[in-house]
């Protein structure tokens, strides 16, 4: 009767995976024991009818690795693609909103240079008085541009009060 | 998906925006808008005022008085050609009908009424910033004055 020890030394001494030491004894059990090369025969005939299966149409399973990771690959950089693409997708409304600030911002001032701000600038014109008449009874009017400050002014000079207007200067 | 921080800059631009067109839409629009200040001319200590640090130094140079004083103001946006008034307090008031002149300048007829008296009728081409002073009223011991400005 064989132990399965000694099944199992006998299985890897097949597989050529025991050690000189160990393919001695195993060598030695077998001269000595017909059942052990009873078992040797079984083994050897059951590797022989598993050689001759037919190996399965297919890939290999390294290609079948290969293609798994090569879609992972492919699926990933798909993955960021689209995520890139969104980014600009989300960017786009925030450049144009900044656009038209900035163009918003740069007609209101170039608005206000040419007409108001620039006024200043430049001196601004001084009013210049077509017409001036007054109710009060007795009133003179009198119109008098000051270069210094630019302004114009229309005075009435009302009868009961002669007070001069000017300043000495 | 547009986080916090992106939404809010674009919020700000669009404000930003928002409230720099409205002055540009008025503007293009042909409008004028006056301002009209009722001051008190005198020799009567007055404190400084700051609402009036833009005129009353040209003023005091142009005229004799030692001290000015704030009596009121205000203002009105007129689409050209267009006509209001301005009510200035105490009765005053400036009613204003205006036309484009041209350039950056406005034609204003301007009346200065005290109850339904004009005090001043005056027809004036105004250019935007640069003021019209209308004055001489005898008021206790100073004269009134209307500083009128069109933007």
């Amino acid at each position: 009767m064989i132990g399965r020890e000694q099944d199992r030394e006998l299985s890897r001494w097949l597989d050529g995976e025991v050690s000189p030491k160990q393919a001695a004894a195993v060598e030695a059990y077998l001269e000595e024991s017909a059942e052990a090369r009873r078992l040797r025969a079984e083994f050897a005939e059951a590797g022989e009818r598993l050689r001759r299966l037919p190996v399965p149409d297919g890939p290999a399973p390294e290609a079948v690795w290969a293609k798994v990771r090569r879609t992972l690959r492919l699926e990933a950089e798909e993955s960021n693609r689209r995520r890139q693409g969104a980014g600009f997708l989300v960017s786009r409304p925030l450049w144009a909103g900044g656009m038209l600030g900035v163009l918003a911002l740069g007609i209101s001032l170039a608005a206000v240079f040419w007409q108001g701000g620039a006024g200043d600038a430049v001196a601004a014109v001084p009013a210049v008085v077509e017409s001036v008449e007054s109710d009060l009874p007795g009133a003179m009017t009198m119109v008098y541009q000051d270069e210094d400050t630019g302004l114009t002014l229309i005075w009435v000079q009302e009868s009961e009060n002669q007070e001069p207007v000017h300043a000495e200067s | 998906m547009p986080n916090r921080r992106h939404t809010r800059f674009l919020v700000c631009w669009l404000v930003l925006g928002c409230c720099l067109a409205g002055p540009l839409a008025a503007r293009a629009a042909g409008t004028a808008t006056f301002k009209a200040v009722l001051i008190y001319a005198s020799d009567e200590p007055a404190p400084l005022d700051r609402r009036l640090e833009d005129i009353e130094y040209k003023l005091r140079r142009m005229l004799k008085f030692a001290h000015y004083r704030h009596s009121g103001e205000g203002s009105i946006t007129l689409n050209l050609p267009g006509a209001g008034a301005i009510p200035l307090g105490g009765g005053h008031q400036v009613r204003i009908s205006a036309t484009d002149a041209g350039g950056q300048n406005v034609r204003a007829q301007v009346q200065w009424l005290r109850g339904g008296q004009a005090l001043v009728s005056t027809t004036v081409k105004l250019g935007r910033r640069s003021p019209a002073v209308l004055g001489g009223i005898s008021e206790r011991n100073g004269r009134l004055i209307v500083c009128l400005t069109a933007y």
